[in-house]
């Protein structure tokens, strides 16, 4: 629960509670995210990655604690402001099938936009160099209902991008999606923070060899609360694993680099000891 | 087994800020796309502009048809007359009950006749958009049931002498209209938030009480029957003057005025309300307002002219499936179709049976209904797809 | 395989269709109306009810109308009725469209008179009614229900109001009347409290639905219609009726009082130079009478001219436009009892101020009671009407 190496927070979540009515989901939990860093969240189903995603962006009201970005408090910014700075990759939104891709990225220009103003060329160069930066600008006037899983993934991340942020938020952004597919969103996600100084992101993901590729550091999240933090290798442990998820896993160094890679054990219950 | 990509090096992608300099050839001509794009996306605003000349056209061509036949010539002049002839006045050759009947009964009917054309359609789109519901129409929160038992209360309950005004019945049905929706909203509302399911079904239940109240009124005063039923037919037979236009207009001016900025907020939503909350939407403040605005729309529509069907269901839909989804230019679209449709079906409604009428409700369901139905079905074939 | 199948939907829309346009011959005001409430989301379920109930008698009626078989009662000759219209699909379909006036057809002068001698009545009696239904009664009827006011100030004025144990809830003339047992309403008749009566004679009219007459036939209670269609059709009620109550000679004076008074009326306004163009507005959505309505017989009775003179059902609604070009000199208001225009909001309405009804002020709100009810008040109705027409002969 403390904040990170560093102690310069670029966003910092204190102490956050959040739920749905009477029953609590996140119980206190802190964590930061350094400039330039992707912090991937872990952690098995139910434990509150999703409702964390949606404490800080502001679809939930969250029952307690702050989330600062810059110093700002990101929980008291009017939903546009919020939505300038920091932008969600949402798992598995209903898309409007009519609409081509290229009309679905320039909805990311809803927050810059005020009530009675057009789009100009500007907000359509900036949904240009979006779906550039996200690879589908050649589906730019495809109809989304035609679109693949993968090629919805990567317009829906240009969507993110048009909106300018200076922080993402990615909820599960690989679920449903082949492994190519993977990789690809990921290095989309991993080439943006490095595009620019001053970016940062919280990847929410549930493949943990993805996690450990692409997250400088990862938080475990078990019942609500931080299990586990720091860099991949402290925290993907076969003992996290077993006490976060109950299940019996091997950990080993990845051949390339190093990055702790984790193998499922077929047939092998929690009972037996490694 | 060990054949892993390196994450890093992705040389043929640029990324947002840094395009690679080997593919800036290949993006220079993208960009003019983008440019194209940007154009096109600019050149669909002429349909606004086309349908607004195309609503004239229809006002001026239906203008001329009625069950008393006037030359295309006098209905000219006499319309010259009474708007740029107060400067410049042409010569008056025609009788003034010619004069009448255009300026003071079929001109105002066909405005009033456009204007709730307009209302229903666009309130329809907001409620497509705002539910995500192709079934919505103006009436799914109650206006039509509430502005029914506000419109039969006033005709059945003896009134005192200084309720007796003209247009009465029209306030009654508009306060009915309000009041229900309002009832509405605030039954759905549990914890400061709106589900629509929670809405849809507290304007099902309210609806259905509505239509119990109406039901029960009628019964016990069934000597009033006509006059309640002849309401409930709707129709602009006697929607008298310019007054009702002038009733109707403020609503409608503020509905519009609130709808049309809306647009880019509707095409959010049609990604579901989270994702509009992260696009930076303040959701339940959008929800509020299209509701007060579609309410404020239908009421003031089904106030002035009874309860007509239809229109705000097809069409949306028919805007929709000849240009596409985007809220921006759907909602005024159909504002403009919607008028155009009126306007159309009303004039088959006055003069089919001249000099008799036949209630609007019927043409527009019977004019609506295989359209539609045709539209359908030619979209099926071309997209095959549901 | 799919197009054949949606083909077949074709002879079906062309059966509905023909279907629709049959009824519309017979009246077009039903089936239009059927159609709006079916396609009108909040139609209530009281005015859907009384529209399917109409659709659902149309061919019902057709049927019992066949019916009819020419009769003789011992003493007296039945008169053969002419026109093979079928009224009960007219009554049903006045009940959806005008309540307010109760007794209304479309028969073409269906006049069914008994015209025999002053004899008393020898029964068992079989005579034909207003429906062409063959009715028989086996003695003098003692107890007498009467399902509208028309009937029951019928009864009253032929001196049988001591015979009649019960009326609907609208029977308010006589005074005597509105004392007797309620049977309910029109919509709303207690079948239940109507039996209990044990009536020998219950007195139906226009307004009856053939539901009502249907299920009241069935529990075995002779069910006399009196539906005239025009204000000859009132004398020819009264004549039958004092032929089946055995006061035959009450009947004979009424009905020759009530023809005198027309005839006064008709001498009063017979020295008119023209006969004033008439509007007559049912409601403020222009509902309004036409040929074939009984009102506009008493329009016609009165001196008057109906500026409806080609409309396709009796009860048609008038486009505005008709209204001013027709330039009415006299409007006349069918009900004076609240819930429609008044005269002074009749004044404002734009577009009427060059009609001469208005410039004149001449727009005169009639007693419904008087217009409404095909019985000897009727008399009285059209004298309302000629004195609106003529004022100046009235003095």
């Amino acid at each position: 629960m403390t904040t990170s190496k560093d102690g310069e927070a670029f966003l910092e979540i204190r102490n956050l509670q959040a739920g749905y009515g009477s029953r609590r989901v996140l119980h206190d939990l802190s964590l930061s995210v350094a400039p330039g860093e992707m912090l991937g969240v872990i952690g098995p189903n139910g434990c509150g990655k999703s409702t964390l995603v949606k404490a800080v962006s502001g679809v939930l009201k969250p029952q307690g604690g702050e989330v600062f970005f810059e110093g700002r408090n990101l929980l008291r910014l009017k939903p546009h402001e919020r939505a300038r700075l920091l932008a969600v990759v949402v798992q598995n939104p209903s898309l409007p099938s009519a609409f081509t891709a290229a009309e679905l990225v320039l909805l990311g220009r809803t927050p810059h936009l005020g009530a009675f103003q057009q789009e100009g060329p500007h907000d359509w160069q900036i949904v240009q160099e979006a779906m550039e930066a996200s690879d589908c600008w050649e589906m730019a006037n495809r109809p989304v209902g035609e679109l693949s899983g993968g090629e919805r993934q990567r317009v829906l991340f240009a969507l993110a991008l048009a909106q300018q942020p200076r922080f993402l938020l990615l909820d599960e952004p690989t679920t449903f999606l082949d492994i190519n597919y993977q990789v690809e969103v990921m290095d989309i996600a991993a080439d943006w923070l490095r595009a620019a100084p001053g970016r940062g992101a919280i990847a929410v993901l549930h493949d943990l060899n993805l996690a450990a590729q692409y997250c400088q550091r990862l938080a475990l999240l078990s019942a609500g609360r931080v299990l586990a933090i720091g860099r991949p290798q402290e925290v993907i442990t076969a003992e996290n694993i077993r006490q976060a998820y109950g299940a019996q896993v091997l950990v080993t160094p990845h051949p390339v680099n190093q990055l702790p890679t984790t193998f499922i054990l077929p047939g092998h219950t929690p009972k037996i000891p490694r | 087994m060990l054949k892993i990509n390196n994450p890093n090096p992705k040389s043929d992608r640029a990324t947002l800020s840094h395009p690679q300099p080997a593919a800036s050839s290949r993006y220079a001509a993208r960009r003019l796309q983008s440019a194209a794009l940007f154009s096109t996306q600019r050149r669909r605003w002429s349909l606004i502009v086309l349908s607004i000349a195309g609503l004239v056209v229809v006002l001026i061509g239906c203008v001329s048809f009625g069950a008393v036949p006037v030359s295309l010539d006098a209905t000219f002049k006499i319309i010259w007359n009474h708007t740029v002839g107060l400067l410049w006045r042409l010569p008056a050759d025609y009788t003034s009950s010619q004069d009448t009947i255009i300026w003071q009964i079929r001109l105002p009917r066909l405005v009033l006749a456009s204007c709730v054309g307009a209302a229903l359609a666009g309130a329809g789109a907001l409620y497509q958009g705002l539910f995500r519901n192709p079934l919505a129409d103006p009436y799914l929160v109650g206006v039509a049931q509430g502005a029914a038992v506000g419109a039969v209360t006033l005709i059945v309950v003896p009134l005192p002498a200084f309720l007796l005004f003209t247009g009465a019945v029209q306030l009654g049905a508009f306060a009915g209209a309000v009041l229900t929706v309002a009832i509405v909203y605030n039954l759905a509302r549990v914890g400061g938030e709106v589900r629509n399911t929670t809405l849809l079904l507290a304007g099902v239940a309210i609806g259905s009480l509505g239509a119990a109240i109406t039901t029960l009124l009628t019964y016990l005063h069934n000597d009033k029957l006509a006059t309640i039923y002849g309401w409930l037919l709707g129709g602009f037979n006697t929607s008298g003057g310019w007054d009702n236009v002038g009733l109707i207009a403020p609503y409608l001016v503020v509905g519009f005025v609130m709808v049309i900025p809306f647009g880019r907020r509707l095409n959010a939503l049609q990604m579901g309300e989270e994702q509009a909350a992260q696009l930076g939407l303040n959701v339940r403040v959008v929800k509020l307002v299209m509701v007060v605005a579609a309410t404020l729309m239908a009421a003031a529509a089904v106030s002035v002219s009874g309860i007509i069907g239809f229109v705000g269901l097809v069409v949306p839909h028919l805007v929709r499936m000849l240009t596409g989804q985007d809220y921006r230019l759907l909602v005024p679209l159909s504002i403009l179709w919607g008028a155009v449709f009126m306007v159309l079906t009303d004039s088959v409604a006055r003069t089919i049976l001249a000099p008799a009428e036949l209630p609007v409700s019927i043409i527009t369901a019977f004019v609506g209904g295989p359209f539609f139905i045709y539209i359908l079905r030619r979209k099926k074939k071309v997209q095959g797809m549901e | 395989m799919k197009k054949r199948r949606f083909w077949l939907l074709g002879p079906i829309l062309a059966l509905w269709l023909a279907l629709v346009l049959a009824a519309c011959g017979d009246n077009t005001a039903t089936s239009p109306i059927t159609t709006a409430v079916t396609t009108t989301r909040s139609a209530t379920t009281a005015v859907a009810t009384t529209a399917n109930a109409t659709t659902t008698t149309a061919p019902a009626t057709t049927a019992t109308a066949t019916t009819a078989a020419p009769t003789t009662a011992s003493a007296t000759t039945v008169a053969p009725t002419t026109a093979a219209v079928s009224s009960s699909t007219s009554a049903a379909t006045t009940a959806a469209v005008t309540t307010s006036s109760a007794a209304t057809t479309a028969a073409t002068g269906a006049t069914t008179a008994a015209t025999g001698g002053s004899t008393a009545t020898t029964y068992p009696l079989t005579l034909t009614d207003d429906n062409k239904r063959s009715v028989t009664l086996a003695k003098a009827p003692a107890r007498i229900v009467s399902l509208a006011p028309s009937n029951t100030e019928l009864l009253f004025a032929l001196g049988l109001g001591d015979r009649v144990v019960g009326v609907d809830n609208y029977s308010n003339y006589p005074a005597e009347a509105a004392k007797k047992e309620k049977i309910g309403g029109y919509s709303d008749t207690n079948i239940e409290k109507v039996v209990s009566l044990s009536p020998d004679l219950v007195l139906a009219a226009g307004i009856t639905s053939k539901e009502l007459l249907d299920s009241l036939t069935s529990r075995k209670l002779t069910v006399l219609v009196l539906n005239p269609a025009d204000l000859a059709g009132v004398a020819g009620n009264m004549k039958l009726l004092g032929q089946v109550a055995g006061v035959p000679d009450k009947g004979q004076t009424a009905a020759a009082d009530f023809q005198k008074r027309l005839e006064t009326i008709a001498a009063k306004v017979k020295d008119a130079k023209a006969k004033p163009r008439v509007f007559y507005e049912l409601d403020p959505t222009l509902f309004t009478v036409g040929p074939g309505s009984f009102i506009d017989d008493m329009i016609v009775k009165a001196g008057g001219q109906n500026i409806v003179t080609d409309a396709s059902n009796p009860y048609p609604q008038l486009n505005q436009e008709a209204v001013v070009s027709k330039d009415p000199e006299v409007i006349l208001l069918g009900d004076d009892s609240g819930g429609v225009d008044t005269p002074e909001k009749i004044l404002t309405r734009a577009g009427w101020s060059n009609i001469s009804a208005v410039k004149n002020k001449r727009i005169y709100p009639l007693n419904a009671d008087l217009v409404n009810r095909p019985g000897p008040r009727a008399a009285d109705g059209v004298e309302a009407i000629a004195k609106a027409l003529y004022p100046d002969f009235f003095k």
